[in-house]
C-alpha cells in the first residue's frame, strides 16, 4: 500500500489507540495519571510504534474494550488515544495498515521522515496530548 | 547479542560515598562494572532508583549494559536535592527519567546510541542532549518551583 493510499483509506478522525504498559504510566503534574514518554517509543524490532485503529476495530465488530480483556494484554496494560489527523499533522508521522492475527485494527506508526527513531520532543508530545480510553463511553461510527 | 543475567546484580557501597554496580553476564563472558563516583552522593532516590533500575532491566531483552554505564555517570552529578522523578525502562531497552512539576515538563531518556532531554516551561521549550547548559538551568528553574 502506498503512503498515499494509506492517507486516502484511514480517517484522520479516526483514533488511533496505543496500549500503555502499567509501568509507563505517571502521576500527572495537577493530578491523575499520564502515559510517560517511554509509551511513545518504537519497538527495536520494527523501528515502529503499534496502534489499533478504532474505525477498522468497529468494523470488525469489536471494540477498544476487547483489547484490554484479550489475554495478551489483560491486566497490564491502559488505552490512550491520539487522532490519526493529530499523527499526522502535529506529529508529522506515517500511520501504515498492519493487521495482525491477535486483534483487528493493527497499525503502525513510523517518522514521517523516515528516522528510526521519533524524537524525544515528539514521544513528550505524544504523552502530554494522548486521551485515556474510557471504556464506559458510547463511541460511534467513524 | 548476549542476555543479560541480573541474577547477581547489585548494587553495593563501598569505600562511601561510591557506589559501585555489578552486572555478570551468563556462562564466562566478561563482567560488566559500572561505578558511581560523587563525593556528593548520598542514600537519597538516586539508589533506590537504581534498583529499580536493576529489576526492570533484568526482564528487557534490549537493555544494553552501555546505557547503564552513561546514564550513571549523568546520573550521578545529578543535584541530589532534586525531587525524585518517574523512571522507567522502556520497551525498546531505552532509560527513561521525568520530571513533571508545577507547568514544567523535563523529559529525558538514554539508549546505546545517545541521550535526549526535552524541555517544556511557561517560557520556553527545547530539545537538546542530556548534558548541556539548557538541561542545568532547566533543573535550576524545577528545585526553584518546588521551593516556592
Amino acid at each position: 500500500m502506498t503512503d498515499a493510499a494509506n492517507r486516502d483509506e484511514i480517517p484522520g478522525s479516526t483514533r488511533a489507540f496505543r496500549l500503555v504498559r502499567h509501568e509507563d504510566i505517571k502521576p500527572a503534574d495537577g493530578g491523575g495519571v499520564r502515559p510517560s514518554s517511554a509509551a511513545f517509543q518504537n519497538h527495536p524490532n520494527d523501528d515502529a510504534m503499534s496502534v489499533f485503529l478504532e474505525c477498522d476495530i468497529e468494523a470488525a465488530g469489536r471494540s477498544p474494550s476487547d483489547l484490554l480483556k484479550h489475554e495478551k494484554w489483560a491486566g497490564n496494560y491502559r488505552l490512550c488515544s491520539l487522532t490519526v489527523d493529530q499523527l499526522r499533522n502535529e506529529f508529522k508521522q506515517v500511520v501504515t495498515r498492519d493487521p495482525i492475527d491477535d486483534f483487528p485494527g493493527h497499525a503502525q506508526v513510523r517518522v514521517a521522515d523516515g528516522r528510526r527513531k521519533r524524537s524525544q520532543g515528539t514521544r513528550s508530545k505524544m504523552a502530554l496530548s494522548a486521551v485515556w480510553y474510557d471504556p464506559d463511553e458510547s463511541w460511534g461510527a467513524c | 547479542m548476549a542476555t543479560l543475567d541480573f541474577a547477581t546484580a547489585s548494587v553495593q557501597p563501598f569505600q562511601k560515598p561510591s557506589y559501585e554496580i555489578l552486572v555478570t553476564r551468563p556462562s564466562d563472558a566478561p563482567r560488566e562494572t559500572s561505578t558511581l563516583l560523587d563525593e556528593s552522593y548520598d542514600d537519597g532516590w538516586k539508589i533506590s532508583l537504581l534498583y529499580d533500575l536493576i529489576e526492570r532491566a533484568a526482564t528487557n531483552e534490549f537493555f544494553e549494559v552501555s546505557t547503564l554505564r552513561s546514564f550513571m555517570e549523568w546520573l550521578s552529578v545529578l543535584p541530589n536535592d532534586l525531587p525524585r522523578p518517574f523512571f522507567t525502562v522502556a520497551e525498546d531497552g531505552s532509560l527513561v527519567v521525568e520530571w513533571d512539576i508545577r507547568g514544567m515538563h523535563l523529559h529525558v531518556t538514554f539508549d546505546q546510541e545517545a541521550s535526549e532531554a526535552y524541555f517544556l516551561g511557561p517560557a520556553e521549550e527545547w530539545e537538546e542532549t542530556a548534558h548541556t547548559d539548557k538541561m542545568s538551568n532547566a533543573m535550576r528553574a524545577i528545585l526553584a518551583a518546588i521551593h516556592e
